[in-house]
């Protein structure tokens, strides 16, 4: 071996040497960083599915919006992985989360259901808000039912005068659609202004109605976006309206106005549809796995204006169709309706929309093979 | 009257003697040679080699790196298996697992995944090494044959192992590269669900590529290697000269150990310190868990398939994935057999006007090869130039032809010009189709973004 | 007398030399069979190793839903199946491998354009699978729509390539 070779050899081993020496020290801290990194990707990727997929009903930020609840509290980020996981995969029954795992129908993987816990998890809710507005995906605004001033301050000199004008700011914003402006109920919803139902039920019985609503029936659980306090203002209005009346406290319904069917309601209808509806009923209307065709004669001669709009505002109970008379205006509704209507004359006949089943589910051939006939 | 126990005293001196059958330290060059044949690693060397044979820069040591390369692949790959699961659901969060969770987790994947690269750049290159210095004929052809195969095993490996992580980008290269076996005729479909075990990339098709990559493949690579090796030392490797030297009267030899051996040691220490040193800066790719509803814009085989894939943008897929690569590989494995005339064994390019011949091809396909890729992408469309007759002809059969003639007269003019033996005309042509392949793969590579049009580097990355 | 038999047995050979001695007649049938016991050892090795038949959904039969279900003019995804339903305007049925025939990719279906068009290398597909842009060499592979009682259904376990797409391959209600 001459000279040479002998320090080349040299050389190159203590240069392994070297090389693994600093690879020991250097890795808790790769390992720690990899999994920073790892984490920031898996964020970024639930950020651009949220803003796609969920913001428009949990809200830009997860803040929530109507009875759909918000992400952005310490409550969901502190809840198991487990159960964030089914929920998103499985949905919630009765509600209007949807199924969204791939093998329950949906369209998320399970490493994207994944991505969107991360957000949960460890996203900045600014950030996620940020992402939205610029994928031009933030819903629109959520729109309150005016109480006149003189009429809150007219109930504020009631006894329990707070809480009774509370409870009718919150009746106003959520109920009065279903329930009638002054609880006098429509063909939709009871009425609630009634001596009966005041001997008949309790206060329990009130709050539990409110809280986890009427399965089988339009009544939301509306527990997931009011609070203690703000169901027991309610009960207590619902309790004490006959005092209301007495003092003359009467809320004007708004009647719905005759739809505009120019050219600029049409368009507005769509501009609307395209941001909240075509994810589920699809961008013609034909449908989609999630929710049924809207565009088909029989769907749009079988119901009137009035009863989309009653539709659009109340949601659906048990489905996955959302409520959204807290969030958009009449105007809008009445836009949206005026969109669908525009559908009617070239909607193609159909007898009976209805979801058609499309995949989901553990394949046909799983199990052992002795299962197989 | 009992025999004497011919064994020394003490015991430990005993367990010793019982290892080595030889003097330790051998004491002169027999001592060496004895050494050589009677050890178990070392008897794949001769026991004495032609001086001239250890320079450098004749071998450039790629035959003996390949061998480093795959002794590192199956220590580091080893490794690996105790952290791997084979099933989809489990094979991507193994791989996040290195990274975040195993000590030297990413460290021993990314020796696995770089040896495993310079391992196909190294074959390829001795390859040309073996081709240029004459070392394929009489009486070393079927050790030339060996080679290829083991080129292609080595290709399979890389393959198998691509699809490992269950990313993105291994699933759909996998895909990709699937679909092109189902392009041989008769057998291609049944092949292509033979391998894939199912109609598509699956759970059936992880389980198959890893058997393959850990068991089957390596086993026939060490086996056909051991082989490929013990020819070279039965054959013994050509002996170097200067372009103008005459054959050498007299082979002069020295002993293997310790000339050889230091020499290979050495190199092996040197190469080991710097592939570590890249392995423990430079990280193997891993993008975001397989989807197989959602293809990637644009959905590309692994890079050394990439030639390959952009012959099939030019070409019917039968031809630019079955015919052209058999048309290469038949080419290949018959070169040995051809008629040659021995002059020039041992000299780089066989003679000066083999030295310039070569330059002459390489400049041709360098050159040529970029100019037809972009004739074909935007002026000449063969399919609407003859639209009655299928594309199997107007985009197979014709524009193959027309490449055949182009080269057929590239031969008859380069031979003319230059005076030329048939062997150095046949080296040019060679170096031509070598360097258009390698042109092939770096526009499939690095020319090539969204949707497959053709574009700059910088906006393919963008 | 044995010197006699061996003379006589050797004359018996070289008069009668075309006949197949049995010796060489066990060679033969020793390497008959050593032929067949390593066909079978293939044979054994390839079909231990093909494929298992129909993972789930793909590979059978796979109930799409009801003939109103789909509206003339829709394209319907069924990622299980691999599959995108087409209803054509005059109500013709018609399912689509999702597969692409260049190279395998998942063709998506972009409803902008009203065309398949794969996002690997280009290749653009019309909405009966015809060809509209290369490298794809031939159209989109179909499976065969059977209607029965009022219900589509696709036969996900036969693929069926074709050279140009034709209305023959439409399925009426």
């Amino acid at each position: 071996m001459t000279r040479e070779m002998m320090w080349t050899g040299f050389l190159a081993t203590l240069l392994i040497a070297v090389t693994l020496g600093t690879a020991a020290l250097r890795e808790p801290t790769r390992q720690a960083e990899a999994l920073i990194r790892l984490r920031e990707e898996a964020v970024a990727e639930g950020t651009d599915l949220f803003a796609e997929n969920c913001a428009v009903c949990h809200g830009a930020a997860g803040e929530g919006l109507g009875a759909t609840p918000a992400l952005n509290n310490e409550g969901v980020r502190a809840m198991d992985y487990e159960t964030l996981f089914r929920t998103i995969e499985r949905g919630r029954y009765n509600t209007a989360m949807a199924a969204y795992g791939v093998n329950e129908g949906g369209i998320f993987t399970d490493a994207q259901i994944d991505s969107l816990i991360a957000v949960i998890q460890f996203g900045d809710w600014q950030t996620v808000s940020a992402r939205v507005a610029e994928l031009g995906l933030t819903p629109p605004e959520a729109v309150a039912v005016e109480i006149s001033e003189e009429t809150l301050a007219s109930v504020q000199s009631l006894p329990d005068g707070e809480a009774l004008a509370n409870g009718l700011s919150l009746y106003a914003e959520n109920c009065a659609a279903c329930h009638g402006g002054n609880g006098e109920g429509t063909a939709l919803a009871p009425a609630l202004n009634a001596a009966e139902l005041r001997e008949r039920l309790s206060d329990g019985d009130i709050q539990r109605t409110i809280e986890q609503g009427v399965p089988g029936t339009l009544m939301a659980a509306w527990g997931a976006a009011l609070d203690g306090q703000e169901i027991a203002d309610l009960t207590l209005l619902i309790r004490r309206w006959d005092e209301l009346a007495a003092a003359g406290v009467e809320i004007p319904v708004v009647e719905a106005p005759p739809i505009d069917m120019s050219p600029e309601a049409v368009a507005e209808g769509e501009r609307l549809y395209s941001i909240l509806c075509a994810r589920c009923h699809g961008a013609e209307g034909y449908g989609t796995r999630m929710a049924p065709a809207l565009n088909s004669q029989t769907f749009l001669t079988q119901t009137s204006d009035a009863a989309i709009q009653q539709i659009i505002t109340l949601g659906v109970t048990g489905t996955a169709m959302p409520a959204w008379g807290g969030r958009l205006t009449e105007a809008d509704i009445a836009a949206l309706t005026a969109y669908l209507r525009s559908w009617e004359p070239t909607a193609p006949a159909i007898v009976d929309p209805s979801t058609s089943g499309q995949g989901g589910g553990l394949p046909a051939g799983a199990g052992p093979p002795w299962r197989r006939q | 009257m009992t025999t004497q126990d011919p064994r020394p005293e003490s015991l430990p001196q005993r367990v010793l003697e019982s290892l080595q059958r030889d003097e330790l330290p051998p004491r002169d060059d027999r001592g060496r040679m004895r050494l050589v044949m009677n050890n178990l690693i070392l008897h794949l060397h001769p026991s004495k080699v032609s001086k001239r044979a250890l320079k450098f820069t004749y071998t450039w040591g790629l035959g003996g790196l390949a061998l480093l390369l795959l002794a590192m692949l199956v220590a580091t790959g080893v490794m690996l298996m105790f952290v791997y699961t084979p099933t989809p659901e489990q094979a991507y969060n193994d791989m996040l697992a290195l990274r975040t969770d195993v000590y030297f987790g990413q460290l021993i994947r990314n020796l696995h995944h770089w040896s495993g690269n310079l391992l196909l750049v190294v074959v390829f290159l001795h390859l040309l090494r073996v081709f240029y210095t004459s070392g394929f004929r009489t009486p070393r052809e079927f050790n030339w044959v060996l080679g290829i195969s083991l080129l292609l095993l080595v290709v399979a490996a890389n393959f198998t192992g691509y699809l490992l992580p269950w990313d993105q980008l291994a699933y759909w290269a996998v895909t990709v590269g699937s679909s092109l076996l189902s392009y041989i005729p008769f057998v291609g479909e049944g092949l292509s669900r033979l391998i894939l075990g199912g109609p598509e990339v699956g759970a059936a098709t992880l389980t198959n590529f890893y058997g393959l990559h850990v068991a089957i493949i390596p086993l026939t690579l060490m086996g056909i290697a051991s082989f490929h090796i013990w020819r070279v030392r039965k054959d013994t490797l050509t002996i170097p000269r200067d372009v103008d030297e005459e054959r050498p009267a007299r082979v002069e030899k020295v002993t293997t150990l310790p000339h050889l051996v230091a020499r290979e040691f050495v190199f092996a220490l040197v190469m080991i310190a710097l592939i570590l040193l890249w392995a423990s800066w430079v990280d193997a790719p891993l993008e975001a868990a397989a989807n197989p509803d959602h293809s990637p814009n644009p959905a590309k085989a692994a890079w050394y398939f990439m030639g390959l894939q952009e012959l099939l943008l030019h070409f019917h897929p039968v031809f630019g994935a079955i015919v052209v690569p058999a048309l290469a590989l038949v080419g290949l494995g018959v070169l040995p057999y051809l008629r040659f005339d021995m002059d020039g064994e041992g000299i780089w390019f066989r003679s000066r006007k083999g030295r310039q011949m070569a330059l002459v091809g390489a400049i041709t396909g360098l050159i040529a090869t970029p100019i037809l890729v972009l004739l074909d992408e935007y002026v000449i469309d063969w399919p609407s130039l003859m639209p009655r007759l299928p594309t199997i002809i107007s985009n197979g059969w014709i524009p193959l032809a027309a490449l055949l003639l182009l080269l057929i007269g590239y031969y008859a003019a380069a031979k003319r010009v230059f005076k030329a033996t048939a062997c150095e005309t046949r080296q040019s042509l060679f170096t031509l189709l070598v360097v258009a392949f390698v042109v092939l793969t770096v526009i499939g590579i690095a020319f090539r973004g969204e949707g497959m049009a053709l574009m700059w580097p910088w906006e393919v990355l963008s | 007398m044995t010197e006699q038999k061996r003379t006589e047995s050797v004359t018996k050979a070289v008069e009668q030399p075309e006949r197949v001695s049995r010796r060489d007649f066990l060679k033969l049938a020793w390497g008959a069979a050593g032929t067949l016991a390593l066909l079978e050892a293939g044979g054994v090795a390839l079909t231990f190793l093909s494929p298992r038949v129909a993972e789930g959904e793909f590979g059978s039969v796979f109930t799409a839903g009801a003939v109103e279900d789909f509206p003339p003019g829709s394209v319907t995804a069924f990622n299980n199946g691999r599959f995108y339903l087409v209803r054509m305007e005059d109500g013709g049925f018609l399912a689509l491998y999702r597969k692409c025939t260049h190279l395998g990719c998942a063709v998506p279906w972009d409803q902008a354009v009203g065309q398949f068009v794969c996002p690997c290398h280009g290749s653009v597909f019309e909405t009966d699978g015809q060809v509209l842009n290369p490298p794809a060499p031939r159209p989109l592979d179909r499976f065969p729509v059977l209607i029965e009682d009022g219900q589509v259904k696709v036969d996900t376990g036969t693929v069926i390539e074709r050279d140009h797409a034709s209305p023959d391959d439409l399925v009426y209600a």
